[in-house]
């Protein structure tokens, strides 16, 4: 009898203890409190985190208020599912946890830009308006260019731009994933790429040397037909790092070490990821030369070809274009 | 999403950007890496960007810095926390390793010297055994009172020699030193009462520490180990019988006097070769004192006269030795550093010994050692620290 009391008395306290330390409170049922954390689905930001983060970014010196500080949190989470795949529900935890990992002072300081707040103006030219004439001096190689692209760019920051009769400012597009400088290099570099592309397209037709007439095309040999599907194929097959790597390698003709700085690798590895990828590739072409007749030998054989007989588009193979890896359309 | 002029589909800069700087879940990071894998513009958005950034990083850390919320900042005192601990680590394990590496020195250098004072004293015990061998041998007689089961130790030194070449050589060196200590001071002398064979050692008492066989004497057994000085000076042994008469049976080992100086000079010519050592000599002494008993090793600095040592002995924590010219020092450990007495005797000092213990009481030394300067005219000091001397 005083076994079974003294059980009561030290079993129960211990379970509530327990059940407040994992969050149950004795109102809720047994089955919410299991599924807490696994399948609530909140449509909103738990309001303590609101308030935390708010004041760890010191949002109100930025004059923006919890109200917009909470919409914009809404936003940036909703653009990306909280780092989820598309169509789960983020618990309070992974909101939280996707919350920490962006750069929410960067955030705060651009959507403060964005909404004309002077002292955050004054913040981000004594922050970032050095840096982003270097970054694009850096990214075109040149002075008077690397000014004039910047100051494009701080022109449209400053929301000069206008679409539909709004000022637009792409600092509204930053989300805070990845710090703001790194935003604004990206976005200068982009402005260059797409520059030049135009300007290229632009160029004089008396720059380009008048095309040969096309000879007669000559029909390839059989097995060099052979030899293209293989190579096509083995090519096709290799995963996404691998092509990038080819394609930076062979196709832009960029170091070891600047591969391996995208990769975030040690620039060993990026060489043998290319040393391993092309013995890879060649066994797949192997393959499936095999597969479509060849025996060994002649697999050999047709490696030998010379490269300049075959008609394969490398370029074209490594850069085909997937449109709907991405869902969002130009606008 | 950002879009070319052909309305070709790329990452915004936003995603390319967390991209490169691995701020990207798995996910995404493979749709961007796909695309990346096709497309050249982007690669190229990416390689200018990340080039602009190399050049940059200076200032980088300078904005960031200034830019970094709260958070980053914690992120970082905990990076520099990891740091410093790590750091931090990395003394005491410094410190292990030295002290490993200089134990390991240590003791590879002590057995150097072992096997030195091994070769050493091998060579010294064969010539004291090619010289007990000599027609003029010593003889040695231990007479002994008649007694019940008793025994009388007679030895010879040829004998002992046969003996000494089965011991260890350090072992016989020490007994060779002690027996050939001249009759005046300090014969060796054996009491023994002989209902049974157990020997009870000066400076220890019976209770403390077992007793030993008198066979055992014979036996290389540490705790049978002769007390003995390094030249001249041999101390007493006594073999008792619980319950009988300290003076019923006593057996004193009479050495001729032709044999203890034959013997005496090949101790002493031992003592020289030892302190032509490469540290000023090396010598074997027993330590005794406080009922402590126990063989000790004493490596002995060369004396600050520069002169040869004469004599020496070691008790508990002192050591006292005298040089060629009559100078007596003592040392504090064990012979690594000298101090010069100031003279306190008349004459010239010739040897230091321990004080003799009356015949029949095996607690001379129970209050500790007492050393004792004898002069070149047989006048004796004592001393308990070695450096206040008074008459005896």
């Amino acid at each position: 009898m005083v076994l079974a009391l003294n059980f009561c008395v030290w079993f129960w306290p211990i379970v509530f203890a327990y059940c407040e330390g994992v969050g149950i409170t004795p109102i809720e049922s047994v089955k919410g409190a299991a599924d807490e954390g696994v399948r609530e689905q909140p449509r909103t930001i738990d309001g303590a985190l609101v308030d935390a983060l708010w004041q760890e970014c010191e949002t109100a010196s930025w004059g923006l208020g919890r109200g917009e500080f909470s919409r914009i949190l809404h936003e940036v989470g909703a653009a990306h599912n909280f780092g989820l795949e598309d169509g789960a529900a983020a618990s309070r935890p992974q909101q939280a946890a996707y919350f920490r990992g962006l750069r929410l002072g960067d955030l705060v300081l651009a959507r403060a830009c964005a909404a004309g707040n002077e002292r955050a103006w004054e913040r981000f030219v004594a922050i970032y308006r050095e840096p982003l004439v270097r970054a694009a001096i850096a990214i075109t190689g040149s002075d008077t260019l690397g000014r004039e692209l910047a100051d494009q760019l701080y022109g449209e920051l400053f929301g000069l731009t206008t679409r539909d009769g709004e000022r637009r400012c792409p600092l509204e597009s930053y989300r805070g994933r990845g710090s703001l400088i790194g935003w604004l290099r990206t976005t200068l570099a982009q402005r260059h790429v797409d520059h030049y592309r135009r300007t290229h397209r632009e160029q004089p037709l008396e720059e380009f040397d008048t095309p040969a007439a096309e000879a007669e095309v000559e029909k390839p040999a059989a097995e060099l037909t052979v030899l293209e599907t293989a190579v096509e194929g083995a090519l096709k097959s290799c995963e996404a790092e691998d092509r990038l790597v080819l394609a930076a390698y062979y196709l832009d003709g960029r170091t070891l070490l600047q591969i391996a700085r995208v990769l975030e690798v040690h620039e060993a590895t990026v060489s043998r990821k290319l040393k391993r990828v092309c013995e890879e590739i060649r066994k797949q072409v192997v393959k499936n030369l095999r597969s479509a007749g060849l025996n060994r030998r002649a697999a050999d054989e047709a490696l030998g070809a010379d490269p300049r007989d075959l008609d394969v588009n490398l370029k074209k193979l490594l850069q085909y274009s997937q449109l709907d890896a991405f869902k969002e359309k130009a606008g | 999403m950002n879009s070319n002029p052909k309305l070709e589909l790329h990452p915004d800069a936003e995603s390319l950007n967390a991209f490169a700087e691995r701020a990207l879940g798995e996910q995404e990071r493979g749709r961007i890496l796909a695309h990346l894998s096709e497309c050249g513009r982007c690669r190229r958005v990416v390689y200018l960007a990340q080039e602009a950034a190399v050049e940059m990083e200076p200032e980088l850390a300078v904005a960031a810095a200034a830019a970094a919320p709260a958070r980053e900042s914690e992120t970082t005192q905990k990076k520099e926390a990891r740091f410093w601990n790590w750091r931090l680590a990395w003394v005491p394990a410094g410190a292990l390793a030295v002290m490993v590496t200089a134990a390991y020195v240590v003791h590879v250098r002590q057995v150097e010297v072992a096997g030195e004072q091994a070769k050493a004293a091998r060579e010294a015990a064969a010539q004291n055994v090619e010289m007990a061998a000599a027609p003029e041998t010593a003889q040695m007689e231990m007479k002994a009172a008649p007694s019940p089961g008793g025994h009388a130790l007679t030895g010879q030194a040829p004998i002992a020699a046969n003996e000494l070449r089965q011991e260890s050589p350090d072992k016989g060196l020490q007994k060779k030193m002690a027996a050939a200590a001249p009759a005046p001071l300090g014969v060796p002398e054996a009491t023994a009462e002989s209902s049974s064979d157990e020997v009870a050692l000066p400076g220890t008492s019976g209770a403390a520490y077992p007793a030993v066989s008198a066979d055992a004497l014979r036996k290389p057994e540490p705790a049978t180990q002769l007390q003995q000085g390094f030249a001249v000076g041999a101390p007493q042994v006594q073999i008792q019988t619980a319950g009988a008469p300290p003076q019923a049976g006593t057996v004193k080992p009479v050495m001729h006097k032709a044999a203890g100086g034959m013997l005496a000079a090949a101790a002493r010519s031992a003592q020289v070769e030892a302190d032509r050592g490469p540290a000023g000599g090396e010598a074997k002494g027993q330590q005794m004192g406080g009922g402590v008993f126990a063989l000790g090793r004493a490596k002995l600095a060369p004396l600050p006269s520069g002169l040869p040592t004469v004599s020496a002995m070691p008790a508990r924590d002192s050591t006292v030795a005298v040089d060629g010219a009559g100078g007596v020092f003592v040392s504090g450990d064990a012979g690594s550093h000298w101090e010069s007495v100031a003279k306190q005797w008349s004459g010239r000092a010739v040897e230091v010994r321990l004080q003799t213990p009356v015949a029949g009481e095996s607690t001379t030394y129970s209050a500790g050692a007492v050393f004792e300067i004898v002069n070149d005219q047989g006048q004796v000091w004592v001393s308990t620290d070695g450096r206040y001397w008074k008459a005896k």
